[in-house]
């Protein structure tokens, strides 16, 4: 079970979560940040191609997308026309950043994606159900869409192998 | 729209220390701000809107109006006794800052409100204030508490302990002990402790399964947060009302997708069974002498009695007083008794003439039963007595559009055949916009459909 050791260590890294935060809100200032801590996961997959509907649908002016693998700025200008500030973490940053988010709501200025990061929110034993996918769960649990917009996975014809790999995600 | 005349709540212990709570911060900010010398502006929704009214009445101020981004509420809105004026953030903006206090309280948009309003300019602590703010200390002090709460089960039940939280309406806790048993035998647990509020603790002894504790309000906060804070990890608990507005980000929607019903959020989204596990039913307690004496005393006939249960506090667009008033006149002209379900504890029964039967849920069969029929709101007791072998009529608001963010009371989502609970209930839907608790016609015309359809069906022989 839990003791006050093992909880100073999560407390210690939360401390270091809200430095990470200041550091962050000083430099940009933005309306909205979007944070992608998953590696290779399809989720950052279905966040860039559904990421153009979610910032019109927040009216956020000055965006941020925050991640640790390089591929996410690589990739994005195949997902998105919009201007979109990239900021690369480290992923002792971004675990740091969860774990100060997930002591409290420090902004509302936050997106995550992710449904088991910090703490798992049970949604993905919704998969399979009534057909529920990984698609419609970022749409409707992360994005707070109504809907899983159609939408054509973007053409890529260069050579990039990260670049190809990251698109691949979408049609696992 | 809202419906607000089918409260008949009183205030439960929660609500009054959470009165107390606020009226304490607001004498801190009273101390620091002449209250009664600036226009004082809430921001959250009419219930808190109206407790901070209430209080700031002390000193001599009042709720000027209530700020909301949503601009389609701008208007004059009717919350019990009192008018209060819906404005929209640039109308508030257009006010000189030195002269307005803003008071958010709000425990679900808290944090957005306070960030659009110091992004605007105002400053926290001059003339901006946040009522029972969760800040990173209080939360902390929260997390220390859980930890030491599951320390103390750990001592008294021993190491191995499996703790399962569980808590809000009848309905949940019921559905959440009616498949518990096949997530303890699929994940091997050997030491299971249930813990929840004194309603969870009503359903255990209903199922009379594994141990329970009692908590209190705080400590299922406490363990709530410590299970955010915690992340992933072989933790020996495990929150069942997940969906809980206590976890700040990515709260489940899709769940209330077309398709899905309210069974699929327990069966599949907590405890991710096997599709068509059924739901275990607790044993319920036969008819006895002390059910047929009780109504005696109040003079009701068995099998001609329709037991009505007017009281959902799931539902916000709930059929006015006069509906009900409607049903008991046309119940009483078809020959039917009439008694009205309610815990008086915390319930006041609003139909004065209508005698209040109240019961232990292991009786709850019993009682339905003898009596023959049940005309209810659609809430967690409609559950519990789903089995009930009894005329049962059940009521929803008709659906219109899904509230993803908070929850759904429609018929498709949580109606009892829909849920696979029974196949007997006549489950009915009205109307509702606005206005239309004005229009007596309509209820009288909705009463007399279900006494009509009650008469038509009533095989019970007097």
């Amino acid at each position: 079970m839990i003791d006050e050791k093992i909880l100073e260590g999560h407390i210690q890294l939360a401390e270091k979560g809200k430095k990470v935060w200041q550091e962050v809100d000083v430099a940009f200032d933005a309306d909205l940040y979007i944070l992608l801590p998953h590696v290779a996961d399809v989720y950052n997959y279905y966040a860039l191609l559904h990421i153009e509907q979610y910032l019109e649908a927040k009216g956020a002016k000055k965006v941020v997308l925050l991640f640790s693998e390089e591929v996410i700025a690589k990739a994005l200008p195949l997902f998105c026309q919009r201007e979109v500030l990239k900021h690369e973490l480290s992923s002792a940053d971004i675990d740091a950043l969860l774990k100060y988010y997930a002591l409290f709501e420090f902004t509302s200025r936050l997106t995550i994606v992710s449904l088991t990061r910090p703490y798992d929110t049970c949604a993905e034993n919704l998969l399979g159900v009534h057909g529920v996918t990984k698609e419609d769960l970022l749409c409707y649990d992360i994005f707070h869409f109504t809907e899983t917009p159609q939408k054509n996975a973007p053409v890529y014809d260069g050579k990039d192998k990260d670049i190809i790999d990251f698109l691949a995600l979408g049609r696992q | 729209m809202e419906y607000r005349e089918i409260t008949g709540k009183k205030l439960s212990k929660d609500e009054i220390a959470l009165r107390k709570k606020v009226r304490k911060e607001i004498e801190d900010i009273s101390a620091k701000t002449d209250l009664a010398g600036k226009k004082i502006y809430a921001m959250g929704g009419l219930p808190n809107a109206d407790i901070l009214d209430d209080i700031i009445y002390d000193y001599q101020s009042k709720i000027e109006a209530v700020v909301d981004n949503n601009r389609e509420k701008a208007g004059q809105h009717i919350y019990g006794a009192k008018t209060f004026s819906i404005v929209t953030p640039e109308t508030f903006w257009s006010q000189n800052r030195d002269e307005v206090v803003l008071l958010i309280f709000s425990f679900r948009f808290w944090s957005e409100m306070r960030e659009q309003m110091i992004r605007k300019g105002y400053v926290e602590g001059k003339n901006l204030f946040v009522i029972n703010m969760l800040n990173a200390e209080k939360k902390l002090a929260f997390i220390k508490a859980g930890v030491k709460l599951l320390q103390s089960f750990e001592e008294k039940y021993g190491e191995d302990v499996f703790i399962f939280l569980l808590h809000g309406p009848i309905g949940d806790n019921f559905l959440f002990y009616s498949f518990l048993p096949y997530y303890v035998q699929r994940e091997n647990i050997k030491n299971p402790l249930c813990i929840g509020t004194e309603m969870s603790g009503r359903i255990h002894r209903l199922f009379g399964l594994y141990n329970f504790e009692e908590v209190t309000k705080e400590q299922i906060f406490s363990l709530e947060y410590l299970y955010m804070f915690l992340g992933n990890g072989n933790h020996k608990f495990k929150i069942l009302q997940i969906w809980e507005f206590d976890f700040h980000f990515n709260r489940c929607w899709i769940r209330f997708r077309p398709g899905f019903t309210f069974m699929d959020t327990f069966r599949k989204y907590v405890y991710a069974l096997e599709d068509k596990t059924p739901p275990l039913l607790p044993a319920f307690a036969e008819c006895d002498q002390q059910v047929k004496e009780h109504f005696g005393r109040l003079g009701l006939h068995p099998g001609l009695t329709v037991i009505i249960a007017p009281f959902a506090y799931s539902i916000v667009a709930q059929p006015p007083k006069v509906f009900w008033q409607c049903l008991v006149s046309c119940l009483r002209e078809a020959g039917y008794d009439v008694a009205v379900n309610a815990r008086t504890e915390y319930e006041t029964n609003f139909l004065s003439d209508v005698p209040v039967m109240s019961y232990e849920l292991s009786d709850s069969l019993a009682y339905l039963e003898y009596a023959g029929a049940f005309v209810s709101m659609r809430s967690g007791f409609c559950d519990v007595t789903s089995q009930a072998k009894c005329h049962k009529v059940i009521l929803y608001p008709e659906y219109k559009e899904i509230d993803y963010e908070r929850h759904r009371s429609d018929i498709h989502f949580g109606g009892l055949k829909n849920m696979g609970l029974c196949n007997d209930a006549w489950e009915l839907e009205y109307r509702y916009y606005k206005g239309i608790e004005e229009e007596t016609a309509y209820w009288e015309s909705f009463a007399e459909q279900i006494v009509a359809g009650l008469s038509k069906d009533n095989k019970v022989v007097r």
